[in-house]
């Protein structure tokens, strides 16, 4: 079940395989883990790293919650072993700030009120920080199309969609002409 | 999910001996390179290897070296951008 931890699984899947002696490098601090190698990067951020941040929703990569850059591109945590993004830099919501001052798309979806309950908020931050880098923050259009990797049951699509492009004006990142 | 032992092979031909010995051993291998589809086989047991074999590493080196070897430069980012590509 995808809602299993390493752990838990273990206990109906047979004995736990020998744990690995990993190095992660979340926002910048080098994290030395002993983990589990079904341990994806989800779970080595939320119950090793206690960073929760990044929020499990589905588990199966399909609703975004879960979204954090790795060498500064988004990925889904929940389908990412942790072993395998040893030497990566993980970027989490947690490391997105500088400070007390926020990150503009952080600053933007508070001024636009971009969510409802929050579960989706950080991953939908984390995509659209990247969705602004990779230069698809151009028109409406181009960020629904390029954050449609992310839902939001509460359906705040509007001003997530305005907060992104609030804060890619911020940044100077709206290219074209 | 099943337990398994995680390869993290530096080169093809390292990769190629687990294979082997897998196939020697009749114990079960998969490869794995980002795990978008294979993490959810895995979870929902569809499949059970005993060894998993990470290509991870091998297909970022193979892409830079081919890069080097025909003398292309790294992709610029703005030639993904739909206002280009038009």
């Amino acid at each position: 079940m995808p809602g299993l931890t390493p752990e838990a699984a273990a206990q109906t899947a047979g004995a736990a395989p020998a744990p690995l002696d990993l190095v992660l490098r979340v926002n910048g601090t080098e994290h030395r883990l002993k983990l589990d190698p079904r341990t994806t990067l989800l779970d080595a951020l939320r119950e090793h790293l206690h960073l929760t941040g990044s929020k499990k929703g589905c588990g199966l990569g399909q609703c975004g919650a879960c979204t954090v850059l790795m060498d500064g591109k988004r990925v889904k945590s929940c389908l990412s072993l942790a072993a395998l993004v040893e030497g990566r830099e993980i970027t989490t919501i947690e490391g997105l700030a500088q400070g007390d001052q926020l990150h503009p798309l952080q600053a933007a979806f508070i001024e636009r009120d971009a969510f409802q309950c929050g579960y989706c908020t950080s991953g939908q931050i984390m995509a659209g920080v990247a969705c602004i880098n990779e230069g698809h923050a151009g028109s409406a259009q181009e960020i629904r199309d390029w954050m449609s990797g992310n839902l939001c049951r509460c359906g705040a699509y509007d001003h997530i969609v305005a907060a992104i492009q609030d804060a890619a004006l911020a940044t100077g990142s709206v290219r074209g002409g | 999910m099943h337990p398994f032992t995680l390869e993290r092979p530096r080169d093809l031909a390292a990769a190629l001996a687990f294979r082997a010995q897998a196939g020697r051993n009749d114990a079960p291998a998969e490869d794995i390179a980002g795990g978008t589809d294979m993490v959810q086989l895995l979870q929902e047991n569809v499949r059970r290897p005993d060894r998993l074999v990470s290509l991870a590493g091998l297909l970022e080196t193979a892409s830079n070296r081919d890069r080097r070897a025909s003398g292309l430069a790294p992709p610029l980012p703005w030639l993904k951008w739909p206002r280009t590509r038009r």
